[in-house]
This record gives structure tokens, sequence and C-alpha cells, in this order.
């Protein structure tokens, strides 16, 4: 599903930053796999590239057999929509759009009319338990609900991969838990690859599979 | 495209303040260019009411010397006009156009028992003596029979009589044009302030006498009525020019050898003036409008700023990059429209206003409404203004990295 071969990135600037150095991985279909590791040790940059929004220096990376290399934009925008799934730490909401609009999003840009995309982002909070909610702007939702819509907005398109960046940063122990079922619910369900960055090794001891980064090259993978 | 536009529409909705105050630029600056242009066009539509009220109207077409090569025909040749032209123009029958007069005018010395006096003699048609400002004080103008039978009849100019009859009736003696003895039928008086020396004949009578062998008129005169702007008056000119010129097999652009000159542009040097304020007026008008522009093109440039992090969120979800720069360019180009109208419509609303008010009041100040090309026209610019404004933030809103825009504040 994914295949990172001797991926590097440098981050440009006064003095470059050589963050990956040659970072070899391969994560299968179906696959729930935790990544951790110190503060700027790439874990993110790493994420963001396997996301493609980001792009890398050197390597080769294949996303679904694809090769994901100076694609055009358009095809990037297309990749990023049918195949990938993201959540972020901050949530990333549109802030003046309510939670059904939000979760709608990304059926927009896949052409879904207006009616029939509603009603699926309705399909989807009622998953994640927020559908009398459907009418809140973020604001107006705690930090757990915020993720959960967030969750229900990278779900919608069904997407073969799910990538999230220390999803649970910004909460407390029991919504992490209850944001941890649900990202376990969906690989265990509908067998989506989840790829899940973070600090906390109460939640990498939930995943099948713990990589741990240093010195921008992987260090330990275990199962 | 109506779910790009409620897409628009929901995120304006967060930003009303924002929009308001820049849609007020817009408006303002559409409003002024409405305003003026619609006076403009009053002061125009005043000006030439007033200056062709009681002006004869009508076009004089003369010839010279080819300047442009045409058809392989070189330059320098004498263009003429014959009675044929006239005729012909007569039959075409054009738009606006009463009469066509052909003109052979010569100076002349007119003499009878007691006098001499150098004069212009006009050889012309039946109904030239009138268009030409004139009333018939006594005895007739001259007519068709004396045209067809070449009679040397005349009709003088009150000035005329005034000097070789001292002001006696003078219809029914006989005048001397250089030798040849002519018939007073008639008296004609100007019915502007001054009055020239002049006498009429049959055209027909005078080229005879005077130019036997050549058939090339003076002048051809068109008289016209019911054009109300310059424009009608030029196009009637270039219809004129475009049936004339392959006649005189002349380039229709060469106006040395084809002249057209219309009468109230060259009595009031109107036209000059008039095309200079219009111009003046769109400069101005486009001036003002362009400083709505840049205050919407700044607006739109803090808003992108501060909507990158949404907008990497929206690329994120699988927005192309040419799906940011069209929800920007239309939120633009919404924002330009919507307002401009609001300023147009107030502006329309504000010309027929000052027409209530002033049209009867001020006499070069006629009608001061806005013409639907110009509105047209002001569209056009309002959809460009809005593009205009919006391609700057459009592309530095899609040209961000999406790592970068993800975190941004
Ligand atoms: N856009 C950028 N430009 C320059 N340097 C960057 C950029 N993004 C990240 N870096 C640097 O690259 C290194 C790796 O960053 P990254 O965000 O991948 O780390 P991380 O492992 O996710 O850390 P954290 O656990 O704190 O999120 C850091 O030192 C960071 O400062
Ligand atoms: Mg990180």
């Amino acid at each position: 599903m994914i295949d990172f071969k001797g991926i590097h990135k440098t981050y440009p600037g006064e003095v470059p930053l050589h963050v990956l150095k040659g970072v070899d991985l391969h994560i299968d279909e179906g696959e729930l796999v935790s990544i951790m590791g110190a503060s700027g040790s790439g874990k993110s940059t790493m994420l963001n590239i396997m996301g493609i929004l980001d792009d890398y220096d050197e390597g080769e990376y294949r996303l679904a057999g694809k090769l994901v290399r100076n694609l055009d934009d358009r095809t990037e925008a297309i990749y990023r929509n049918k195949l990938i799934g993201f959540i972020f730490q901050s949530f990333n909401l549109i802030y003046y759009k309510n939670a059904m609009e939000n979760v709608a999003l990304p059926l927009y840009y896949r052409g879904v009319k207006r009616k029939e995309r509603n009603d699926l982002a309705m399909e989807y909070l009622d998953k994640v338990g927020l559908a009398e909610h459907w009418h809140h702007l973020p604001m107006q939702l705690s930090g757990g609900q915020r993720q959960r819509v967030a969750i229900a907005r990278a779900l919608i398109t069904h997407p073969k991969i799910l990538l999230a960046d220390e999803p649970t940063g910004a909460l407390d122990s029991k919504t992490t838990q209850e944001v941890m079922d649900m990202l376990c619910e969906v690989n265990r369900k509908e067998g989506q690859t989840v790829v899940i960055v973070t600090h906390e090794q109460e939640i990498a001891n939930q995943t099948d599979r713990r990589i741990f980064f240093k010195d921008g090259v992987i260090y330990k993978d275990e199962r | 495209m109506n779910d790009l536009i409620n897409e628009v529409l929901t995120s304006m909705k967060s930003n009303r303040q924002r929009i308001m105050l820049t849609g007020f630029a817009i408006a303002w600056g559409m409003f002024s260019l409405v305003v003026m242009l619609g006076s403009a066009g009053g002061i125009q539509k005043g000006m030439f009411k007033s200056s062709s009220l009681d002006m004869p109207q009508y076009t004089t077409i003369t010839t010279g010397k080819t300047s442009m090569a045409w058809n392989g025909m070189g330059t320098d040749r004498l263009v003429k006009l014959t009675l044929d032209d006239a005729e012909a123009l007569e039959r075409q029958r054009f738009d606006h156009v009463d009469d066509v007069f052909p003109v052979f005018s010569q100076p002349a010395l007119a003499s009878c028992v007691n006098d001499y006096l150098k004069t212009a003699l006009t050889g012309c048609a039946p109904g030239y003596i009138v268009s030409q400002y004139n009333t018939i004080l006594r005895g007739r103008d001259i007519n068709a029979t004396d045209l067809q039978e070449r009679r040397k009849v005349c009709v003088l100019s009150d000035r005329l009589c005034e000097e070789l009859f001292g002001g006696a009736d003078p219809v029914g003696w006989r005048l001397n044009f250089d030798g040849n003895s002519f018939l007073v039928v008639g008296e004609c008086k100007s019915r502007h302030d001054y009055s020239i020396v002049e006498a009429f004949a049959p055209i027909s009578t005078v080229m005879a006498m005077y130019s036997p062998d050549d058939p090339a008129l003076g002048m051809i005169q068109v008289t016209y009525s019911g054009i109300e702007d310059l424009g009608e008056l030029q196009r009637l000119t270039s219809s004129l020019r475009g049936f004339l010129s392959p006649r005189l097999m002349c380039s229709p652009k060469d106006n040395k050898a084809l002249v057209i000159r219309n009468d109230f542009e060259t009595v009031i040097g109107l036209s000059k003036i008039l095309t200079y304020m219009g111009v003046f007026v769109w400069i101005i008008g486009i001036a003002t409008l362009i400083t709505g522009v840049v205050g919407v093109s700044n607006i739109m440039l803090i808003t992108v700023r501060e909507r990158t992090r949404e907008l990497g969120v929206r690329r994120a979800m699988g927005a192309s990059r040419g799906s940011i720069i069209r929800l920007v360019l239309l939120e633009s180009v919404i924002i330009t429209a919507i307002f401009g109208y609001i300023g147009m419509m107030l502006g329309i609303g504000m010309t027929q206003l000052l027409s209530a008010v002033l049209g009867g009041v001020i006499p070069y100040f006629t009608d001061p409404t806005v013409k639907f090309s110009t509105i047209i026209g002001c569209n056009i610019i309002l959809i460009l203004a809005g593009i205009a404004a919006g391609y700057v933030p459009a592309r530095r809103a899609s040209h961000c990295k999406i790592v970068d825009a993800l975190i941004a504040r």
C-alpha cells in the first residue's frame, strides 16, 4: 500500500536540514501502524510525504502501486481526494462551516451533489456519534467532538489509507481513548490502512505495528 | 457552478464587515463613473440640440486629389463629383437624408444699368436656397422648369438687392452676370443676423456658362433631419463615403479625395471637444473604479492570507490549484459585481434625478441618461475588474505549499 525506498528529504534554508536520510518502509493494506520518535525527528515530514502534502528529494515513493513523483497538480489532488484521509492534531476544520458541511467537504471536490453529500455526511456524523450536533460550528464543539468531526471527514471518501498526525495530541485521556477506539474500529471493520504518529506509548501499544524513528531513519520496527 | 457559488457565498458570509468596506469602494467607483458618463452624455446632447435647433442640418461633399492608392490606381488623381453622383445619392434614399443638392459656385461680376458689383453666383437646384437658411422674401425660388430649360433666371440675396437696386423690388428686372443677361425672379433673405452678397441661378445654366466641357460640380450638399447625436451623424457620414468612394474610384479611407464635412461640426467645432470630454470622463471614471479594484484586491490579499490554512485544508481534501483559483476569483468577481451593480443602479437613479431636476433648467444639459451600451460596457468592466482584483491573491493562494499552509496561523 505504502512503499518508501530510500526516501530523502532536506528542508532548504541557511542551514539546510536533512530530515529524512534514506527511509525504507513498507506498509501493507489493512495494517494498523504507529510511528514514534523524538520531537523533530521527522515523523510529520514522513507522514506529509505519504499524504502527498509535501515532496521528497530522493528515493521512490509508491502509493497503492503508483509512483508518486513529479505528478501534476490535478493528479495529486485526485490521489489526495480518493486514496487518503488526513487527521490532524489541530483538527483543521473550516470555522465558518457547520459540522455537516465540514464532513461533506471532500465530496465537494469529488463533484458529488450537495443533497447527496449532506446525506452521506449525516451518516458519517452518526457513525462518530455526533448526528445531533450537525448544525454546530467547530467552535461550538469540544476538542474531542471536533476531532470526531475531522475523523468523519477523513472517512467519508472511504480512503484506502488514513493518516493521523498526533490525532489525540490536543485531547484529554478519556477522549483520546474514544478517538483511538474509532481508528482501531475503522481498521478492523473496514480494513483501511491506518498510520498514526504519536508520542504516547499507550496509543502505540494499541497498534499492531510500531515504528521508531531516530536521526532520520527507522531504527526499530516491531510487531 | 451552482455549488461553487454556494461555496463562495458561505465564505463571504463569514466576512461580512470587510466585504462591506471593499464593496463600498467599488460601488462608489461605479456610481461616479455612471453619473459622469450620464452628465457628459447630457451635455453632449444638450450642445447638439442647441447647435442644431435653428440651424439647417446638412453635410457638404467635396472632392480633391487622391492621397492613397486604390485598386491599382495611384495618388494625385483629381476626383470629380458630377450630376450623376448627386442623382445616384438621391436615389439611394439614405436614412435621415431629405435632399441632395448639387452645387456649382462661381465668382461673377453682377451689373445693371447704374451699378456693378463682384458677387458669388451659385448654380443650384430648387430648395437649395431655403436649405441655406434663407427665406424667399419676394418672388419665387428657382424651379424645375428653370433647371430643365436652362433659363437665365436668378434669385438675389437682400444684400445684393440693397447694393444694386437700393432696396426696391428687383423682381422682373434684368441683371448681367459676366455679360449674360438674367431675369430676377426672386429675392431671399438670410435668417442669420448677417447676410452676404450672393445670387442663385439654375445649376444647369451656370454650368453651361462657366464650365461647358467639364461636368465637375463644386460640391454636393446633403440635408438631413432626425439625427440626434454625433454617433448617428458619423454613421450617416460613413455610409455616404461608402457609397460614393467606389463611384469616384478612390479608397473609402481617402479623406483628401472625398471630403465630407458636417456643417454643425465645423460651425461649432464641437465634435472634438465632445470626444475629448467623453474620453476625459472615461479616464476619470475608470481611475475611480481602479481605486475600487485596488481596494478589492488588497482586501482579497488579506482575506487569502487569513484563509491560508483553510485553503491548505481544502487542498489536503483534494482541491486542485485550479479550484482554489476559481474560488478566490469568483469571490472577487461576486464582490465587485454585486457592489458594482449597486453603484450602477444608484448612479442611474442619480442621472434620472439630475435629468428631472436640471433637464429644463440648464440649457446645455438635456436628458442626462446613460445609454444601454454604456451599461453593457460597465458590466464587462466590472467582471474584468473583479478578475483583475482577484488574480494576484488567487495565484498567491494556490501557489502556497500545502504543508506550509497547514501550519499557518
Ligand atoms: N517547512 C519546514 N521548513 C524547515 N524546516 C522544517 C519544516 N518543517 C519541519 N522542519 C524541521 O524539520 C525537522 C522535522 O520536523 P517534523 O515536523 O517532521 O518533526 P516531528 O517528528 O513531527 O516532530 P514533532 O514530534 O515535534 O511533531 C524539525 O527540526 C523541524 O524544525
Ligand atoms: Mg510532528
